[in-house]
């Protein structure tokens, strides 16, 4: 298919780039296929080697696609020191990338609903393969009452609500059986669901919303169920003994995902799906460059979006070996003179990108240029190129008079801001007409955790009268913990201000994103206001 | 870059229109961005950030990040204030367009593949009976953001006044069968809510109530989410009728109480009205020019193998194929960029498997 083979250009030693696809089922599979397409070496490692069909493997590629297991995980993007298992044998292997594409796990919901499986209690899944699997032969008789329990007990996720839609429609238009709904905020989001619920509604469903009563169960004779129920739009009890019961399903993360989203060094998200919940990682990326996330490792998705996103990430991989962004590799030194090797470098980094070694290293690769490390060295021993928080001060500060505004006597305030948030803010602030307030000054950082507290502070000393600390919004920050970080400096600071007798108000933290250029504005004059007014310090 | 000499043409600069310039320019592809207004980055870019004081996930600022990082690229041309007057078939596909900004100016242009992000159309709730377009203080959602966007907090449009009791009113435009749409415009539950929290975050004495019919998950940290909005957000579970005026601009909503089942009227002083997508009839126009079949709702229908379409070279993104989220349609573009640097690669992408 590819006239260009991407695996000449790819990163590292110059030969076929080698990409490690982890996880079992169709994405990781449409994944691993894509990528051997494009004539990448891909290792494939599904978790659960045996169970699946295999023949697919089999089939000729541009590339060789090699079943593995994982062992454990060394190194930096574009150069991944993998350590594998191949047919009983233990392997060390370069590897340029990563794609974690685990399947998510379904769990039905029974006990939710306070119902036991039974030949007529069964999960949507269950359903759905009798249905596949049925030839003629209808599983109903149209006489049949079928109920289906969908998101009263826990709110369901609209992938699993299509589903159960799907089925209630098909059986209630097909005439095969009567057919009610059960649910409270009916799931509607998902492509034609709305349209399904109109249709199964006007060929006969009944729909029950429960919000503030919920159903009872009971077995009831021949294997049926009753329910009662309270009608909440015409506050009238209701009784119905089902003859089946379909039990929706919730999604899981798979047993594997954590310890190996623990193994690479991975955030996850309040449900243990591997990637945190960021914007800025929107949709594949990770918050370690080279390891993509895709299908049910990073989130809920039906069958049809997970294809999409094997699609999608193969494209964010393809991006990443041929190095499309054009990134300038961030220069990154460690003064080996000053560094003693206390690791607290290693500790902050979100991005796994510093080597402990008989010397420490920074990998450029790895690295996204955050600085949480320089702010965070004790010894001070660490300096990326192109960030010089101390000169800019000095430079606004010291030297007001090379300035083309004229020094303000009144005040004078120092606004640090990340450039990914105070910086495009900043900028359309301007393009409002408005100027910074007089006195003020910014000072442009990489991320709000690059401001370390002795930067804080030489503000102070270098006569700033006050100080602004800006930072991304809690979860907004691309390193995720570099707000936090950011803030918990500025705390101690306050602390130190607090014992030299100076008033808190002169430090100011707060957070802000690229589109809220009225609430910036605002905040800066009122900060200088605020300042203006205080007794020069 | 492997892709140098080969050229595609995006029709609409809205978030989905800018994150496949900025990837495609990235695999070395020449991209000319046209865009029928006069800026660029569409409905997102107008949105305002909703954190409260974190973030809560909307993604509106990754629309600001999106329009910089494709406007980076020597090799993106832009052409705002365009129209594209017809898409002849290839290859090479020839865009035939017209720039208006410059007194309507035709030209004619030569590309490999044609990426269509046009998005969609806001409903106009003029029709419904809430007084839309009569009364001062009912708005739009799309309205409250801009005045959002403007002010950082919510005024009134007829005296300036901050609003302090402020009803949401969902599905306005969607799921409503007397005007045929039947679909969920996905994105206004999680708009609205996350609207209603800012506000009364920013303005302490402000109380929002949201009418709706049932709300739709929003956000991977939804189940969090949602217990916590139920807390802090009267919600009633009823869609109301219609709208009086009352003095001073106030406005009376009429509903049925779903608790005390009775007919109940609620004074507020700004109504917002959050309104649905629907396709834009620019959708109709240009599924007429490549005969690319549209959905029963009208949107473009999505092909299923993808975002490619039956004519040759030709593939969609974004709200022009439904609703979407600002994460789906940067997602939905990054897809159509695997279907163009396959297709750009000889690999025919339309309803066959890769070739093996």
């Amino acid at each position: 298919m590819v006239e260009t083979s991407f695996s000449t250009a790819g990163p590292g030693t110059g030969s076929h780039a080698t990409v490690l696809v982890l996880g079992g089922g169709g994405c990781a599979q449409t994944i691993a296929t894509h990528l051997a397409d494009c004539g990448i070496n891909v290792l494939y490692a599904p978790g659960h080697p045996g169970e699946e069909n295999t023949t697919w493997l089999e089939e000729k590629r541009n590339s060789p696609i090699t079943t593995v297991e994982f062992i454990s995980c060394s190194g930096f993007a574009g150069d991944f020191r993998m350590l594998l298992k191949r047919a009983e044998e233990t392997i060390r292997q370069q590897v340029d990338a990563l794609v974690i594409a685990e399947d998510d796990h379904i769990v039905p919901n029974f006990k939710d609903y306070g119902i036991s499986p039974g030949p007529r209690v069964m999960t949507l899944s269950e359903l759905e393969e009798k249905t596949q699997r049925q030839s003629g032969e209808a599983l109903f008789s149209p006489a049949d009452k079928v109920a289906f329990f969908n998101g009263w007990s826990r709110e369901s996720p609209p992938v699993v609500t299509q589903r159960m839609l799907t089925l209630c429609h098909d059986l209630q238009s097909g005439g095969e059986a009567q057919t009610f709904y059960f649910t409270n905020n009916l799931k509607v989001s998902s492509d034609g669901a709305e349209r399904l619920c109109q249709q199964a509604k006007a060929a006969g469903t009944v729909f029950v919303k429960s919000a503030t009563s919920s159903p009872t169960v009971a077995a009831a004779a021949k294997g049926g169920v009753a329910i009662h129920y309270f009608d909440e739009l015409s506050a009238m009890p209701f009784a119905l003994t089902a003859d089946w019961v379909i039990v929706d399903e919730h999604h899981q993360p798979s047993r594997r995902l954590g310890p190996l989203a623990a193994a690479l060094e991975l955030f996850t998200d309040a449900d243990g799906f591997v990637q945190s919940d960021n914007v800025h990682l929107i949709n594949n990326a990770t918050n370690r460059r080279g390891i993509f996330a895709a299908g049910g490792s990073r989130g809920i998705m039906s069958t049809l979006e997970k294809a999409a996103d094997a699609d999608r990430v193969t494209s964010k991989v393809l991006a990443f070996l041929n190095d499309t962004d054009r990134r300038q590799l961030p220069v990154v030194e460690i003064d080996r003179g000053r560094c003693v090797r206390c690791l607290t470098c290693l500790r902050l980094c979100p991005h796994a990108a510093i080597e402990l070694g008989y010397r420490m290293r920074i990998e450029p690769k790895a690295c996204f240029s955050c600085g949480i490390c320089a702010a965070g060295c004790p010894a001070g021993a660490i300096a990326i190129q192109g960030v010089h928080i101390q000169k800019d001060l000095i430079l606004c500060l010291d030297h007001q008079e090379t300035d083309q505004r004229p020094p303000s006597p009144e005040r004078r305030v120092v606004v640090f801001g990340c450039s990914r948030s105070a910086r495009s803010a900043l900028d359309l602030v301007a393009a409002r007409g408005i100027p910074m307030p007089d006195g003020a000054h910014f000072v442009e950082v990489p991320c709000g955790g690059t401001v370390s507290s002795a930067h804080l502070l030489a503000a102070f000393d270098h006569g700033a009268d006050g100080v602004m600390l800006c930072t991304c919004h809690l979860d907004n920050c691309k390193s995720q913990v570099g707000n936090q970080i950011a803030r918990r400096r500025g705390q101690q600071v306050l602390e130190i201000l607090a014992s030299a007798g100076v008033e808190a108000e002169r430090l100011s933290i707060c957070s802000i994103a690229a589109n809220m250029d009225a609430e910036f504005a605002t905040l800066l004059a009122t900060f200088a206001d605020h300042i203006g007014a205080l007794p020069k310090s | 870059m492997f892709y140098q000499g080969k050229h595609v043409a995006i029709i609409g600069a809205g978030v989905a229109g800018l994150t496949a310039a900025d990837d495609l320019a990235g695999f070395g592809v020449d991209v000319s961005l046209f865009e029928k207004a006069a800026f660029l980055g569409g409905h997102a870019i107008q949105l305002s950030c909703k954190a409260a004081p974190d973030c809560v996930k909307c993604g509106a600022c990754m629309a600001t990040d999106k329009l910089q990082r494709a406007s980076s690229h020597e090799t993106v041309a832009v052409h705002t204030g365009a129209q594209i007057d017809a898409i002849l078939p290839g290859p090479p596909i020839q865009v035939e367009y017209s720039l208006l900004t410059d007194g309507k100016r035709a030209d004619r242009l030569a590309v490999d593949a044609v990426l269509l992000t046009t998005g969609f159309l806001p409903y106009d709730p003029t029709p419904k009976p809430y007084g839309y377009g009569r009364f001062q203080n009912v708005m739009t959602s799309l309205d409250a953001e801009r005045r959002l966007r403007q002010d950082g907090v919510l005024r009134r449009p007829s005296d300036g006044k901050p609003a302090e009791r402020i009803a949401f009113i969902q599905c306005v435009g969607s799921r409503d069968t007397t005007l045929g749409h039947s679909w969920c415009s996905k994105i206004c539950c999680g708009s609205s809510l996350r609207m209603a929290r800012l506000i009364q975050s920013r303005q302490a004495s402000a109380r929002a109530t949201c009418f709706y019919i049932d709300v739709q998950t929003f956000g991977k940290d939804f189940a969090v989410q949602y217990p916590l909005l139920q807390d802090e957000i009267e919600m009633i579970r009823a869609i109301p009728g219609d709208i009086l005026s009352a003095d001073d601009g106030d406005l009376n909503v009429a509903y049925f109480h779903p608790d005390k089942r009775e007919a109940a009227e609620a004074r507020f002083d700004a109504v917002i009205l959050s309104i649905g997508l629907t396709p834009s009839p620019d959708t109709a126009l240009l599924a007429g020019m490549l005969c690319w079949p549209q959905d029963q709702s009208g949107f473009l229908m999505q092909h299923a193998s993808g975002t490619a379409s039956s004519a040759r070279g030709v593939f969609t993104a974004g709200t022009v194929l439904g609703p979407m989220s600002i994460a789906e349609s940067i997602g939905s573009a990054e897809q159509a960029v695997w279907d163009i640097i396959h297709f750009l690669d000889g690999g025919d992408t339309v309803g066959s498997k890769p070739k093996r």
